[in-house]
C-alpha cells in the first residue's frame, strides 16, 4: 500500500482520541449512553480540531450494534464500511462543492426514506458555512420537522456565518483549539509508537507553529521526517517551518543593537541564502522582539506559557537591551513588513531593514537625549517669556494706570474695533432705546425664566440659532436679547419668522407679546453704555461724575485691564441699578457719542487730546 | 395575561377567537405554537389548521381559511406569523394584504376558528387602525417582558423539573453566558442535561459546553486587559481573529469599556454616586459597579494612555495595514509597561 500521511493513518476512530476535546466527546458518549441523541449536531471550531473525526465517529457508535460506553466497535461490518465511507446510510456532504438549493432539496427528499442498513441515517455536512441563503432555508425546513431515525451533523469553521435559525435548531459544540502541549504529547505518542528518533525541541517548536490543529501539526511532523531521512531533528522542523533558529537570531539582534551593519547584513544573507523565507524571518523578528519585551515585564508568566525555553543568552540580552530601542524596531520592521507585500524583491527590503535597524543604534538614545536637551532649552525660554512677560505687566500696568488716571476712555473703544471691521453690523437703535427707557429689572427675569420655556418651542433650526441667545433687557412690551455670534445675530434679524415665532411663544408663556430686539452681544456693552450716558446726562450733574469718577480711576489702577468686563457681566444682572458705574467708566461726551451714533464705532476712532 | 396563563388555560379549552403573541422569545413562541396546535386534534390537522407567514402569503388566504367553519371538528385554527402590517416595519413585497378585510373579521371573529397573530417584534405601531382595533379584540400575550429574574425562575424550575441541581453560581455564570437569551438556554440545557450524568450542573460543564456568545468572549478579553494578563489576553484576541471576528469590532468594544471607565471614574471624583452616575451615563447600574470596583486599581493617567492607545489601534486599523494582532499586542505592551 502506497504512503499515508500521518494525519490519516492517525485519524482518531474512537472518541478516546480525539485529543483536547474531553468533554464534547464525554457528552456525545453520555449521549449515546443515555440514548438521547438529538437529531441535529453542529460541530464548530478551528481546521484540525476534531470535527469531521468527530462526527464519524458519532455515526459509526449511532449505528454500531456492539457499541460499548459510547464508542464504537470499529470491528463490525458496519463501522468498517463507515470507516471507508462506503455505507449508504452515512453520507458525507461537502457543502463547499454542493452549496445550491438543489444539492440540499436532494438530501431532503432522500432524507424521507428510511435507512436501509444501519439504524440511522446519518449527514455529515462539513463547511457547512459555505452553503448559500436558498439552501440554508431549505436545511431549516428539515432540521425543524426532521423525519425519524435521521442524524444531522454540520460541521463547520465559521459558525458566525450561519443563520441563528439553523443554530437553534441544533446542539452545538464548540472545539478549541488543542493546546500545544496536548498536540506534543500526541506527536510524542505517534513517534514512540512508529519507534522514530526525536529532537524535543523540533516538536516543541512544531506543537508552537501548529496554531492548536492537530492536522497541521502532524502535516509539518510528516514533512520533516521525510525530510529528516526518518528522523524528527531540530534542523529539519526548522527548515519546514521556515523558522529562523534563536541562536540566529540572537545574533543578527545583537549585531543590529551593537551597530554592527556588516555583521548583521552578511547574517541576513546566510539566512536568505538558506531558502529561508524573508516575510518569515521578519515575522520571527517581530515575535523575538515581543518575546524581549514581554520577559521585560514578568518571566515567569512567558515561561508558563511559551514552550520555547529561553537559555541565558536571551535573559543577558533582555537586562542589556532599552525598552525604547525594542519599540523602534518593532516600529521599523512592521513598516517593512507592510512594504514588503508589494514587492517582488524582499531581500532588498530586508538588506535596507538591516541597516536602518543598525543605525538605530543612536538615534532612540540620542533622540532621547535630544530630547531631554529639547525640554531643558524650552523650559529654559518658557523661564524667559515668564520672566519678559512679568516685565511687560508691569510697565503695561504702570502705563496704563497713568493713562487712566490722564484719560480713563481712552481705551474704551479698542475692543470693539477690530470686530467692527471685519463685520460691520447695523443696530437698530430707536427700536433699543424705547425698551431700555422702561427696562425693569422684574421683565427682565420674567422673560429670562420665559426663554428657557421659550426655546423648546420653536422649530430645530430656529432653535439652533436662538441656543446661543439671552435677554439682556426688558420692559412690559419689549425685550432686547443678545447673541453670541454676529453672524447668528444677522441671520435671526432678517428672518421675520423667527421673530414671529418668539412672539407667539412669549405670549403662550407670558401672556404678551413683546417688540423684540436682536443685538450681537460683543455690542451690548457699548450700546447699552452709550445710552446710559446720554440718558444720564439728561439727569445728572457733572459734579457728581468727577466724585465718582476719582473714586473709580484709583480702584481701576489693579484691574483696568478687566474692569471693563466685570462690569458688563455685573452689569448684565444688576441692569438698571448700576449706570454710575457704567457711566464713569465710558466717560460722557455726546458730542462723541452722537458721532458714534451718526458713523458707527468702526469708522471712528476716539482720540483725547 | 402572561405566558404561564396562556399555556394553562389553553388545554383547558378556555379559548377566545383571537390572540396576538408579541415579543421575539423563539423558545417561548415555539411552546406557545405548540400549545395552539395541541387544541386540533391530531386527525384533523391536516384540514383544521394552517400557518400563514405574511411575508410571502397575503392575508386573505389566512382570513378565507379563518372565516370557513372547521371541517368535520369543532374548531379551526389558524396561524399568522409576522404580521409586519401591524408594525411600522417596511418589506419590500408587493403582497396586497387586506387589511380592512382584517378589520371586518375582528369586528365579528368566528367563533369557531382561533386566530393567533405571531408577532416577532419589540412592538407594534400603535397609530395603525387596524392594530388599535386587534388589541381591542385580541387577547395579547407579550412575551417581550420576559425579565432577567423571570428567565432564571423559569429556567431553574425547568432543571429542577428534570431533576437536576444547579447552584446559583453556575446558573448565573449560565444565564451570563448566553446573555440571558432564553432560547438560547433552553437549547443548551439538553447538552448540560446529557453530560451531567451525576445530575448536578457545574459551572466546568458550563464553562466547557456553553457557547460564549461574542459579548462573553469580549467581556473576558476587556477583563485579561484590564487585569493585565498579557498572555490570556493576546491568546484570545488570538481566537477571536482565528474566528473571523472583526478587529475594529473588537477595538470599538475595548474602547467603550475603557471610556466608561474614564468617565465613571471622573465622576465618581466628582461626587456621584453609583445610581446617579448610572442615569447620567445611561449605562446598566451594575456595569457602574464593576467598574467603580475596577478604577480603585488604576490610576487616571494609566486609563487615558490605555484609552488613547486604543483610539490610535483603531486609527492604525483604519488607516494602513499593520496586522490587529500586532497592534494588539504592542498596545498590551505598553500597557502593561505603565
Amino acid at each position: 500500500m502506497s504512503y499515508r500521511a500521518l494525519y490519516r493513518v492517525w485519524r482518531p476512530q474512537r472518541f478516546d482520541e480525539i485529543i483536547g476535546q474531553n468533554v464534547i466527546t464525554q457528552t456525545l458518549k453520555n449521549a449515546l449512553i443515555t440514548n438521547q441523541i438529538s437529531h441535529a449536531y453542529l460541530f464548530a471550531g478551528p481546521r484540525g480540531t476534531g470535527k469531521t473525526s468527530a462526527a464519524k465517529i458519532l455515526a459509526k457508535a449511532i449505528n454500531c450494534p456492539n457499541q460499548k460506553d459510547g464508542e464504537p466497535c470499529n470491528k463490525c461490518a458496519i463501522c468498517k464500511a463507515i470507516t471507508n465511507g462506503t455505507l449508504n446510510d452515512v453520507i458525507e456532504i461537502d457543502a463547499a462543492s454542493n452549496n445550491g438549493v438543489d444539492e440540499i432539496r436532494n438530501v431532503r427528499d432522500k432524507a424521507k426514506y428510511a435507512p436501509t442498513e444501519a439504524k440511522y441515517k446519518v449527514y455529515i455536512i462539513d463547511e457547512v458555512h459555505m452553503l448559500s441563503t436558498g439552501a440554508f432555508n431549505a436545511l431549516l425546513k428539515t432540521l425543524e420537522e426532521p423525519p425519524a431515525n435521521v442524524v444531522f451533523i454540520l460541521a463547520t469553521t465559521e459558525p458566525q456565518k450561519i443563520p441563528a435559525t439553523i443554530i437553534s435548531r441544533t446542539q452545538r459544540f464548540d472545539f478549541k483549539r488543542i493546546r500545544p502541549k496536548d498536540i506534543l504529547k500526541q506527536m510524542e505518542h505517534i513517534l514512540k509508537s512508529d519507534q522514530i528518533d526525536y529532537d524535543d525541541r523540533a516538536l516543541k517548536l512544531i506543537a508552537k507553529s501548529a496554531e492548536g490543529g492537530m492536522r497541521d501539526a502532524l502535516s509539518i511532523l510528516d514533512e520533516s521526517m521525510s525530510y529528516g531521512d526518518d528522523k524528527v531533528t531540530y534542523q529539519s522542523a526548522l527548515q519546514v517551518t521556515g523558522s529562523v533558529t534563536q541562536d540566529l537570531l540572537y545574533d543578527y539582534f545583537v549585531e543590529v543593537v551593537d551597530h554592527d551593519t556588516k555583521s548583521a547584513l552578511m547574517n541576513v544573507q546566510k539566512i536568505l541564502a538558506d531558502g529561508k523565507d524573508a516575510n518569515r524571518f521578519i515575522e520571527d523578528l517581530i515575535n523575538y522582539c515581543q518575546d524581549l519585551l514581554l520577559y521585560k515585564q514578568s518571566p515567569q508568566m512567558i515561561e508558563d506559557h511559551e514552550l520555547s525555553v529561553f537559555d541565558d543568552r536571551f535573559k543577558s540580552l533582555v537586562k542589556k537591551v532599552d525598552d525604547r530601542i525594542i519599540y523602534k524596531i518593532i516600529e521599523e520592521v512592521s513598516n517593512i513588513q507592510q512594504q514588503m507585500r508589494f514587492t517582488s524583491h524582499p531581500d532588498v527590503y530586508l538588506e535596507v531593514l538591516t541597516v536602518k535597524l543598525a543605525n538605530i543604534k543612536i538615534t532612540p538614545k540620542s533622540s532621547d537625549d535630544g530630547n531631554q536637551g529639547l525640554i531643558d532649552q524650552l523650559s529654559g525660554q518658557v523661564k524667559e517669556l515668564q520672566s519678559e512677560v512679568k516685565a511687560l505687566k508691569k510697565q503695561s500696568i504702570a502705563s496704563q494706570s497713568k493713562l487712566t488716571k490722564v484719560n480713563p476712555e481712552h481705551n474704551k473703544p479698542r475692543p470693539v474695533h477690530k470686530e467692527r471691521h471685519e463685520q460691520p453690523v447695523k443696530i437698530n437703535l430707536e427700536k433699543i432705546y424705547p425698551v431700555l427707557n422702561h427696562a425693569t429689572k422684574k421683565d427682565l427675569n420674567r422673560i429670562q425664566n420665559a426663554w428657557q420655556e421659550l426655546l423648546p418651542m420653536l422649530k430645530v433650526t430656529q432653535r439652533a440659532i436662538m441656543n446661543v441667545s439671552k435677554p439682556v433687557a426688558a420692559s412690559s412690551d419689549g425685550v432686547v436679547v443678545s447673541f453670541e455670534y454676529s453672524f447668528l445675530y444677522r441671520r435671526a434679524d432678517s428672518s421675520k419668522e423667527l421673530i414671529q415665532a418668539l412672539e407667539d411663544g412669549l405670549n403662550r408663556i407670558i401672556g404678551y407679546s413683546p417688540t423684540i430686539v436682536f443685538v450681537p452681544s460683543q455690542k451690548w456693552p457699548t450700546i447699552r453704555k452709550n445710552y446710559i450716558t446720554s440718558n444720564y446726562l439728561k439727569q445728572h450733574s457733572d459734579n457728581q461724575n468727577h466724585h465718582n469718577q476719582s473714586s473709580q480711576s484709583s480702584s481701576g489702577d489693579h484691574s483696568s485691564d478687566s474692569n471693563s468686563k466685570s462690569d458688563h457681566s455685573s452689569s448684565d444682572s444688576n441692569d438698571k441699578n448700576d449706570p454710575k458705574n457704567d457711566h464713569e467708566n465710558s466717560q460722557p461726551n455726546p458730542i462723541v457719542k452722537k458721532a458714534i451714533d451718526l458713523f458707527g464705532n468702526g469708522i471712528i476712532d476716539v482720540k483725547n487730546d | 395575561m402572561n405566558v404561564n396563563q396562556l399555556l394553562r388555560s389553553l388545554p383547558k379549552n378556555d379559548v377566545k377567537p383571537v390572540y396576538l403573541i408579541l415579543g421575539r422569545q423563539e423558545y417561548l413562541s415555539d411552546q406557545i405554537k405548540n400549545a395552539f396546535i395541541k387544541l386540533v386534534p391530531k386527525e384533523e390537522r391536516t384540514m383544521n389548521y394552517a400557518s400563514y407567514d405574511m411575508e410571502d402569503t397575503p392575508l386573505s388566504a389566512a382570513l378565507n381559511d379563518a372565516m370557513s367553519a372547521p371541517f368535520f371538528g369543532k374548531r379551526r385554527v389558524v396561524l399568522i406569523n409576522q404580521p409586519y402590517f401591524l408594525t411600522n416595519k417596511r418589506v419590500s413585497n408587493n403582497i396586497d394584504h387586506d387589511i380592512d378585510g382584517l378589520i371586518q373579521y375582528l369586528k365579528h371573529p368566528e367563533p369557531s376558528s382561533v386566530v393567533v397573530f405571531m408577532a416577532p417584534y419589540p412592538k407594534l405601531d400603535g397609530r395603525k387602525k387596524v392594530t388599535k382595533r386587534l388589541k381591542n379584540v385580541a387577547e395579547m400575550v407579550d412575551i417581550n417582558k420576559f425579565s432577567e429574574s423571570q428567565v432564571k425562575n423559569y429556567v431553574k424550575s425547568y432543571i429542577n423539573q428534570h431533576n437536576y441541581k444547579c447552584d446559583a453560581n453556575s446558573l448565573n455564570l449560565l444565564i451570563q453566558r448566553t446573555g440571558g437569551k432564553l432560547s438560547m438556554i433552553m437549547n443548551e440545557l439538553p447538552k448540560l442535561f446529557v453530560y451531567c450524568r451525576d445530575k448536578v450542573i457545574t459551572s466546568n460543564a458550563i464553562n466547557n459546553l456553553v457557547t460564549k456568545s461574542l459579548d462573553q468572549n469580549i467581556f473576558d478579553l476587556v477583563n485579561y486587559v484590564l487585569k493585565k494578563r498579557v498572555k490570556l489576553a493576546v491568546d484570545l484576541y488570538h481566537n477571536l481573529i482565528l474566528e473571523q471576528k472583526e478587529p475594529l469590532q473588537i477595538n470599538a468594544i475595548l474602547v467603550s469599556q475603557f471610556r466608561l471607565l474614564l468617565q465613571v471614574m471622573i465622576l465618581a471624583s466628582h461626587g456621584h454616586s453609583q445610581g446617579s452616575l448610572a442615569s447620567i451615563l445611561k449605562v446598566h447600574p451594575f456595569r457602574i459597579k464593576l467598574a467603580l470596583r475596577t478604577i480603585q486599581t488604576y490610576q487616571f493617567k494609566e486609563l487615558k494612555q490605555a484609552y488613547l492607545g486604543l483610539i490610535d489601534n483603531e486609527i492604525k486599523l483604519k488607516s494602513s495595514q499593520a496586522s490587529p494582532e500586532l497592534l494588539f499586542e504592542m498596545f498590551m505592551l505598553s500597557f502593561i509597561s505603565k
